[in-house]
């Protein structure tokens, strides 16, 4: 009796890490240079054992001096083969699309025969969050 | 001899009449441009000048002319004061001589070249090349931006945004 109540303790115990665990997709990062795009999450990147692959966006904004500014966004990914992919824009959708990526998202964008970026999009999914029991 | 002395005194005659008349026209004349300027209520030190004037007695005292004086160097220093619609054009922001602006596309072309050249870039160096295109005009910060995009996507130069 007192060992089949111990079995039923671990077993819950068992079951209920895997439940907090919860759904992980990651989604190492693709350079695609025939359909100019790339996608991949950020945490896969980052803790990829390769030490070349990563992907992002950002902005920058500068003061130009004659009184205005300058805005531009881009995003760049480089794959575990490292084919690099990178795109830029002045367009202030996009900018504000990229400024508003979150840690641990998910990235996809895509860029036209000029290298301008034409696609961004961001998504933040908790299969994409790191496992904090993790060490 | 007789007749042409006639005719002279009477072209003398004539002209001393005409003279007559023509000082009159101009005392009529000086007296009618003072009254409108009086009349307007115009309360500039020209027409108080021309007030004082207008009645023919000798007050514009010394004292009168120094505070019309005064008030006439005023409003002149304070016109000079101000800038002018020529000097404000001057320091629009975004008024850079086209013959600078195509320089510094110039040089950040060469910069750009360089990096090529060399293959890669520092992410110090990058920063400074973006604060470079800054500085260009709307179309030629887009075509240094898109030159940049393409040597990195080349892989001809490397480094990141």
């Amino acid at each position: 009796m007192k060992a089949s109540y111990l079995l039923s303790i671990a077993t819950l115990m068992a079951l209920a890490g895997a439940a907090y665990a919860g759904f992980v997709q990651p989604a190492p990062v693709i350079v695609d240079l025939d359909s100019r795009s790339a996608l991949g999450d950020q945490l896969t990147a980052r803790v990829s054992a390769n030490d070349v692959e990563f992907i992002g966006c950002g902005t920058r904004i500068i003061d130009d001096g004659m009184g205005g500014t300058f805005s531009f966004g881009f995003c760049q990914a480089t794959d575990a083969l490292g084919v690099n992919g990178f795109c830029s824009t002045t367009n202030p959708n996009l900018i504000d699309a990229m400024h508003a990526t979150s840690a641990y998202a998910f990235i996809i964008f895509s860029w036209n025969e000029l290298d301008e970026c034409t696609r961004v999009g961001f998504s933040t999914q908790s299969f994409y969050l790191p496992d904090k029991k993790a060490k | 001899m007789k007749t042409l002395t006639a005719i002279i005194l009477v072209q003398f005659v004539a002209i001393l009449f005409l003279y007559v008349k023509l000082v009159e026209i101009g005392e009529d004349l000086s007296a009618q441009s003072v009254a409108p300027t009086i009349s307007s209520g115009n309360d500039t030190a020209e027409a108080r000048l021309q007030l004082d004037a207008s009645d023919g007695s000798p007050n514009l005292t010394e004292d009168r002319l120094r505070v019309v004086i005064r008030e006439e160097l005023s409003a002149y220093l304070a016109a000079q004061a101000q800038p002018n619609n020529a000097d404000r054009q001057t320091i629009v922001p975004g008024s850079v001589d086209p013959v600078e602006l195509d320089y510094r596309k110039e040089q950040v072309s060469q910069q750009l070249d360089y990096y090529t050249t060399v293959g890669s870039i520092s992410d110090l160096d990058m920063q400074k090349l973006q604060m470079d295109i800054a500085k260009l005009d709307d179309a030629s910060r887009k075509e240094m931006l898109r030159k940049l995009t393409r040597a990195l996507n080349s892989g001809q130069l490397d480094g990141r945004f």
